[in-house]
């Protein structure tokens, strides 16, 4: 955290090594978040694209807080997800599978991956808000369950039993598939 | 812990060790109790895990590099906080600086200002801020005689450059400046007959009215100079004598208005022991050697203990009273506003002779409080 602090003073002095630093280690994270979030490959990568064009315009503002700063790029992740899905008013449906990487050239585990994905996006659009935020957070972002519970502004108890009742709801959505 | 809780703490572990890549067999194997339920959940947890393992595009990752990389390329670099810090510092420190200055300037500018000059309004508002700020009603009763005495100077500026409007409208200011010295005194001494005769009336009605041992009730209007009530001004030809037995001259209407008399100021010689008067106010008043509450039925009486006050305060080397200071404004500004009269142009002499009217009876008034007070 000493580290990422000090990477994050250099990035407020408009420092390039360190912006970039910064943005080498959250871009594939922030990129998987909001894919899940709007399924929709095309507008993720756009949208990718402006929240950290937005970040490196506010960082002098930033404030750690105790948060690591992966927290302050969800949030503004999330606000452009929202402001998405506001505008559009419907939920995308747009097959996730043109993002699968291809993990080797076994085309067997390709299409099982590709079948698992969509079924699970097509499950986690029937989630709670609070839910896929939980999911989004603990499995694309790979943040820890405190670290959810401050970028949520929830208890940990609370990302706990919503993780809890996410997986539940996805399972029976998956209807014992996976 | 309730049982569904500490579900949840269990769950979230074997997701936490599933995450590190740990095989979902270990987790069954640490919570053998809880396997049933924890395998069909963790194997969602894994497949939902998968899902997100989602890579950006090769060519998307490109672009979206370069752009950034560009972006930052166009950022200024930033100065050091405390640089930035001392520039802030530096930045208000310079506005204050002249803010105070422009401020101080526009007040300094004003104070010399007139009342047809747009900074006049300032001068007023300062004059207001002064005695909102001044504690005491004597010391407000002070800045109120110090404002007369400034009003009585621009009713004579006024005047000379024959500006009519503006002379009638400084001695509205004048008495109100004169009537808040009037009610201050009272106030400050509240005898419970808190009254007298409004500074400025009719010669008639001032004629009619009764002695001073039976004051009447006196509207107190607000101690503002931007508002005056308009005071019943009605002029007379001459400038009467003004004593406690004085006939009541004729009221006239301002356009019958005779060429105002005026007689020529005499400059007394003090001689010792005798009070020393100013002239016109001396033409006005019977000497009175000793003057006694109960002989001074009239203002002079007042004026000439106010300015013998003045001379016993000279030889003992005192700050001048409030009377005393009064007493010798009234001579001198009235003095003043006499000499005036004689050079000014035709036009201006009936508004000039009502100031000295109001000036005269609003003296008057004050002093006759203060005197009453002691």
């Amino acid at each position: 955290m000493q580290s990422e602090e000090s990477l994050i003073r250099r990035a407020q002095q408009r420092d390039q090594v360190a912006l970039t630093q910064l943005y080498e280690e959250n871009f594939d994270k922030i990129y998987r978040y909001i894919c899940i979030k709007i399924g929709d490959r095309t507008e993720a990568e756009d949208m990718t694209q402006q929240v950290f064009l937005n970040a490196i315009q506010s960082i002098s503002s930033y404030k750690s807080k105790g948060m690591p700063f992966s927290s302050w790029l969800y949030r503004i992740a999330h606000n452009q997800v929202v402001d998405h899905l506001r505008k559009k008013s419907k939920r995308i449906t747009v097959p996730l599978d043109e993002t699968i990487p291809f993990q080797g050239d076994d085309p067997r585990r390709v299409v099982e991956q590709k079948l698992a994905i969509e079924a699970i996006a097509a499950a986690a659009r029937g989630l709670t808000r609070a839910q896929q935020e939980v999911i989004s957070l603990r499995f694309a972002g790979e943040l820890s369950v405190a670290e959810c519970a401050r970028t949520m502004g929830k208890s940990e108890g609370a990302i706990k039993a919503l993780q809890h009742s996410a997986i539940v709801a996805l399972r029976k959505a998956l209807g014992r598939e996976v | 812990m309730s049982k569904a809780r500490k579900f949840d703490d269990i769950l979230n572990e074997c997701i936490e060790r599933m995450l590190k890549r740990e095989p979902i067999e270990t987790c069954l194997a640490a919570f053998p109790e809880h396997a049933a339920e924890l395998e069909p959940l963790l194997r969602t947890a894994m497949a939902t895990r998968k899902a997100a393992e989602i890579q950006p595009r090769a060519e998307f990752r490109q672009r979206a590099a370069h752009e950034f990389q560009a972006a930052v390329r166009n950022l200024k670099p930033r100065r050091s906080s405390s640089l930035r810090w001392q520039l802030r510092l530096v930045t208000v420190i310079s506005v204050v600086v002249i803010v105070l200055m422009a401020g101080t300037g526009t007040v300094a500018a004003a104070t010399n200002s007139l009342p047809d000059q747009p900074l006049y309004g300032v001068k007023l508002f300062t004059e207001n801020v002064r005695v909102a700020l001044t504690p005491s009603a004597v010391g407000k009763a002070e800045l109120y005689a110090q404002f007369t005495d400034t009003r009585v100077s621009e009713i004579i500026k006024m005047a000379d450059e024959g500006k009519v409007a503006e002379v009638e409208k400084a001695t509205e200011r004048m008495n109100s400046n004169l009537t808040a010295i009037t009610r201050l005194t009272q106030s400050a001494g509240d005898t419970g007959t808190a009254g007298g005769t409004p500074p400025v009336l009719s010669s008639a009605s001032a004629a009619a009215e009764a002695p001073p041992s039976t004051p009447t009730t006196m509207p107190v209007p607000t101690p503002t100079t931007m508002s005056v009530p308009t005071p019943t001004i009605i002029l007379v030809p001459t400038p009467a004598p003004i004593t406690a037995t004085a006939a009541a001259p004729n009221v006239t209407t301002p356009q019958a208005l005779p060429k105002p008399v005026v007689p020529p100021p005499s400059v007394p010689t003090p001689v010792p022991g005798v009070p020393t008067q100013a002239p016109s106010f001396a033409q006005k008043v019977t000497p009175v050697p000793a003057p006694t509450p109960e002989k001074a039925t009239s203002v002079n009486a007042t004026r000439l203990a106010g300015t013998q006050k003045a001379e016993n305060t000279a030889k003992n080397n005192e700050k001048p009273d409030l009377q005393t200071t009064v007493s010798q404004q009234a001579q001198k500004n009235t003095q003043d506003l006499e000499e005036a009269l004689k050079r000014v142009p035709d036009n201006v002499k009936p508004s000039l002779q009502k100031a000295i009217d109001v000036a005269g009876k609003g003296y008057e008034e004050a002093l006759k409080n203060m005197d009453k007070k002691r």
